[in-house]
């Protein structure tokens, strides 16, 4: 019997390194949530550069900020967060092993990601008709300012490096999603999809700090 | 000459069932239902107040909101309430090195 059926008595035993199941658990947590922290970081840094441009160029900011589509910036937040919502119901449902919910939810949670990065892909074509572009590239007549250039850089960079974020998450849900299907999670083993949800409701606690500072500020 | 006394037994390792390893994470179906309707509203109200003459508070009011929402999604959702002592210390680090760099910045820029 392959290794990882469902059936395999071995996928209930712990690796030889670890005493028993519970211990490698705690340690495959663990080792996520340090994962998470290098993200944090990553993000982090983006945000303290925010935060000085933001105070050294106020005004222009501001007035960047307006050209953000607050509906697509709101609508966007909502599907992340019930994304975030049926990932978590997905681990739900693996504990009560319902192989459907689990399918059903990460099915679900997929469809939601994929409608955030088209609305973002809509929002990222409007700035380009408007000669919004990052770094050198902008020229925007509208919004000439060196703050508003600015603004934008780091508008694509924190958005874009977010958007790759969230393409990355629903690969790793995508694969979850076909061993769900294939019925790899177990109520008793089903350590490899909490860690797959752990990064994506990283990727909406990021986006719902990208939210109140890209499009709600004045 | 010393008095030695014999070491007690190593302890057995013992094996944890097989069965019920993630029961310790277990959160309850409404709990997901809850923090859901949670962050739709306050999602709902942080876009409210963005039409609020708040002044210099507005950015203060929608960080709160999104401070509000990312605590119901870690503690909820990620299980953080349900996790070891080292994951939680771990959490807690992410928000105290953002918030440090955030406010070292803020101070750097405002004090030029």
């Amino acid at each position: 019997m392959a290794r990882g059926h469902p059936n395999d008595a071995r996928l209930n035993e712990p690796a030889d390194h670890f005493a028993t199941l519970a211990q490698q658990e705690q340690a495959s947590h663990l080792g996520m949530w340090l994962f998470l922290t290098s993200e944090v970081l990553l993000f982090g840094a983006l945000f303290g550069l925010y935060t000085g441009y933001r105070l050294e160029y106020a005004a222009d900011f501001a007035q960047a900020v307006q050209h953000n589509n607050i509906a697509i910036g709101t609508i966007n937040t909502a599907l992340l967060v019930t994304s975030s919502f049926s990932a978590a119901w997905a681990v739900h449902s693996a504990r009560l092993g319902s192989r459907r919910g689990v399918v059903t939810s990460l099915a679900v949670t997929l469809l939601l990601g994929l409608g955030f990065l088209v609305l973002k892909l809509v929002e990222y074509l409007e700035h380009f008709q408007a000669g919004i572009y990052p770094g050198a590239l902008y020229h925007s007549t509208e919004l000439p300012s060196h703050g508003a250039n600015l603004f934008f850089t780091l508008y694509f960079f924190l958005t874009g490096l977010h958007a790759l974020h969230v393409v990355a998450g629903l690969s790793a849900l995508a694969v979850l999603a076909v061993l769900g299907w294939l019925g790899r999670h177990t109520p008793e083993r089903h350590t490899s999809l909490e860690l797959g949800v752990l990064y994506w409701h990283l990727v909406d606690v990021i986006w719902i700090f990208v939210w109140p500072l890209m499009y709600l500020q004045k | 000459m010393t008095d030695r006394t014999p070491l007690p037994p190593e302890p057995s390792v013992t094996r944890a069932p097989r069965a019920g390893v993630s029961a310790a994470h277990a959160e309850s179906g409404r709990a997901y239902v809850f923090a859901w309707l949670a962050l739709l509203a306050l999602t709902l109200l942080s876009f409210g107040a963005h039409f609020l003459e708040l002044g210099a508070l507005a950015t203060a009011v929608s960080l709160a909101f999104a401070g509000l929402k990312a605590t119901v999604v870690v503690l909820v959702f990620m299980h953080v309430r349900q996790e070891s002592v080292s994951v939680r210390t771990v959490a807690g680090m992410n928000v105290a090195w953002v918030v440090l760099l955030s406010v070292g910045i803020a101070l750097d820029v405002a004090a030029h």
